[in-house]
């Protein structure tokens, strides 16, 4: 059976506020380690 | 700078670690929850809770909690519909991703455990950790990288589930049964309790079917399967909860299996008010009924409110009997089912339902029609179920039947009597006879206006008697000449009584002996709105019957 629009619109809203929030932590951590890099060198 | 990276080898893995991380949960998402695996063994796909589990679940549930099988004859299993997403299918969901992510992991650590840790691919491991040492430090440093930000990420995502669950069960259910509540007091107060037209069996709500599939929802109210709107578990079409939303979306259908009736849109979102009449054998109930009738189409007609009958049985019978009362060819009511006589005034979310109940005399003296219950037969419109139901009643009382007033008539007129068809019972008999009844099945009468009409007020005119127009005159008039029970009686039985006088023939619309004031005054005191008439007797000396503070 063709799964409901709604149970979709949980996941994707669930899945996409997961991902948004560890994308933003490791981006945070990506660009630290890059000042902290270009610092070092 | 290369001395750096080089220095720094498992730093850089570790990152890359964590950005494999989030590739690896952002692939478990898309594989289990969207179902788009190529290989159904590696990623199982979240199953869908259905809404047939979730009526077994609840049937089995309640099978155990009563210790019968559910549901018993005359219950509705729970209906077809999806249920609230975090009800199963969150938990459902959370596990199927961890599973996932859980045989992902191990098919990733599955060669560096085997090579670094267990020997599975040669002799020795000390060569990996001597001579080869960044190798292992940089594949563990990734996988550690990915393991963090994967588990983290599914962490973060159990727990906005689980929030959203929380959240349901709290703040959400409290709103639901705040909508619950407010429709309760709407329905109280607009006396929406749908009557099916054909069986007159009286319901909170009727069933709404979905008006794709036909598929049959007994019990619209926000639950498990929808707080604003349900979704049918059958066609998946979506239609808003409560019956005052539901009715104007869907069918509604009768609620007894063995009637089905379809009725008419917005049955159970709209006030149905339903007016039993009652009295003796030829004390002019049906006379009544259809000059109360034709003075309020009348009238509606005049103020251009639209209206209608809601069903061909009720158009045929009353346009039949008013044009026979209007060329006075009045029959005495045959002695079979009752009739009843629907209407719709105004059209869309302010149209009112009316039915009008009439029933020969004979038959509330048959002790079998008083057995309420539907027994075997087809309809209950044998019985007097009707009177149960109503929420005004509306007894006619003959003046030829009361012994002084009939003398009075006939030393004025003594050809008068042999002209007029006397009620054969004596009208408090037959008021006490229809009262203990409804009294012995539990009515709640003291909750119901009684609007005493009586009848062939033209008639005693015509002879010289002074016929009163004011409700209390009318009562002190009857008293005086004897109709004691009624008089003192029912004001301590109903909530509010009024007398009226009423003729059917040559009465204009809103003058003295007005049939169409009776019927005005029942209606408007359940909120009806009727348009002019007698407006002091239309007006309800209170507030309606249920309204809410």
């Amino acid at each position: 059976m063709k799964t409901p629009q709604y149970i979709t619109a949980f996941r994707t809203v669930s899945v996409a506020i997961t991902l948004a929030f560890i994308l933003l932590l490791l981006l945070g951590d990506a660009l630290g380690s890059l000042a902290a890099l270009v610092k070092g060198a | 700078m290369i001395r750096f990276l080089l220095g720094n080898f498992y730093l850089i893995a570790l990152q890359a670690g964590l950005f494999f991380g989030f590739f690896m949960i952002a692939r478990t998402f898309w594989l289990t929850l969207w179902g788009q695996a190529k290989n159904p063994q590696q990623f199982l796909p979240s199953m869908l809770y259905q809404p047939k589990q979730y009526q077994d679940e609840k049937l089995q549930a309640e099978t155990k909690r009563l210790g019968v099988p559910v549901p018993r004859p005359g219950e509705f299993p729970p209906d077809l519909a999806w249920p609230l997403y975090t009800f199963r299918q969150a938990g459902i969901d959370k596990k199927a991703v961890r599973a996932n992510l859980l045989a992902y992991h191990k098919r990733l650590w599955t060669w560096p455990v085997n090579t670094f840790f267990k020997r599975r691919y040669g002799k020795h491991r000390w060569p990996w950790w001597v001579l080869l040492f960044p190798v292992p430090v940089s594949v563990l440093s990734f996988l550690g990288g990915a393991f963090l930000v994967s588990w983290a990420s599914y962490w973060v995502y159990w727990g906005l589930l689980t929030a959203s669950w929380w959240l349901d069960h709290t703040v959400i259910a409290v709103l639901r049964g705040q909508l619950r509540a407010r429709e309760g007091r709407r329905r109280k107060g607009k006396h929406t309790a749908a009557a099916c037209m054909k069986c007159l069996h009286v319901t909170p709500w009727p069933a709404y079917a979905c008006r794709t599939c036909g598929e049959r929802h007994h019990d619209v109210m926000p639950s498990d399967l929808g707080t604003f709107f349900r979704k049918c578990g059958r066609c998946g079409t979506t239609f808003p909860t409560l019956p005052s939303r539901a009715a104007w979306h869907t069918r509604a259908v009768c609620k007894r299996a063995e009637c089905q009736q379809e009725l008419p849109d917005g049955t159970g979102a709209v006030r149905d008010i339903r007016v039993p009449i009652f009295g003796a054998v030829a004390a002019g109930k049906t006379r009544f009924l259809y000059s109360s009738l034709n003075s309020l189409q009348q009238d509606l007609d005049r103020a251009r409110v639209k209206w209608e009958y809601l069903d061909e049985p009720s158009r045929k019978t009353a346009e039949d009997w008013i044009s026979r009362m209007q060329a006075d060819k009045v029959d005495k009511t045959q002695d079979g089912p009752a009739t009843a006589i629907s209407m719709r005034l105004r059209e869309g979310t302010h149209a009112d339902f009316i039915h009008l109940f009439d029933a020969a005399g004979e038959q509330f003296s048959n002790p079998g029609n008083w057995t309420l219950g539907y027994g075997n037969q087809e309809t209950n419109a044998g019985s007097l179920r009707f009177l149960e139901d109503g929420q005004a009643l509306a007894y006619v009382l003959d003046p030829f039947s009361v012994d002084s007033i009939r003398e009075q008539a006939a030393s004025r007129d003594p050809s008068l009597l042999s002209r007029v068809t006397i009620a054969g019972m004596d009208p408090e008999v037959s008021y006490t006879e229809v009262l203990t009844q409804l009294r012995g099945l539990g009515v709640p009468v003291e909750s119901q206006r009684l609007a005493v009409i009586v009848s062939k007020a033209d008639l005693l005119s015509g002879a010289g008697l002074a016929v009163p127009f004011d409700s209390g005159d009318i009562a002190r008039w009857l008293a005086s000449n004897g109709v004691h029970n009624v008089t003192m009686g029912a004001p301590r039985e109903f909530r509010e009584v009024r007398y009226f006088t009423v003729a059917s023939l040559g009465v204009s619309i809103g003058r003295a002996h007005d049939p169409g004031v009776p019927l005005r005054w029942l209606l408007a005191a359940h909120g009806v709105k009727v348009p002019g008439g007698d407006a002091l007797l239309a007006k309800p000396a209170r507030r309606p019957v249920g309204a809410s503070a």
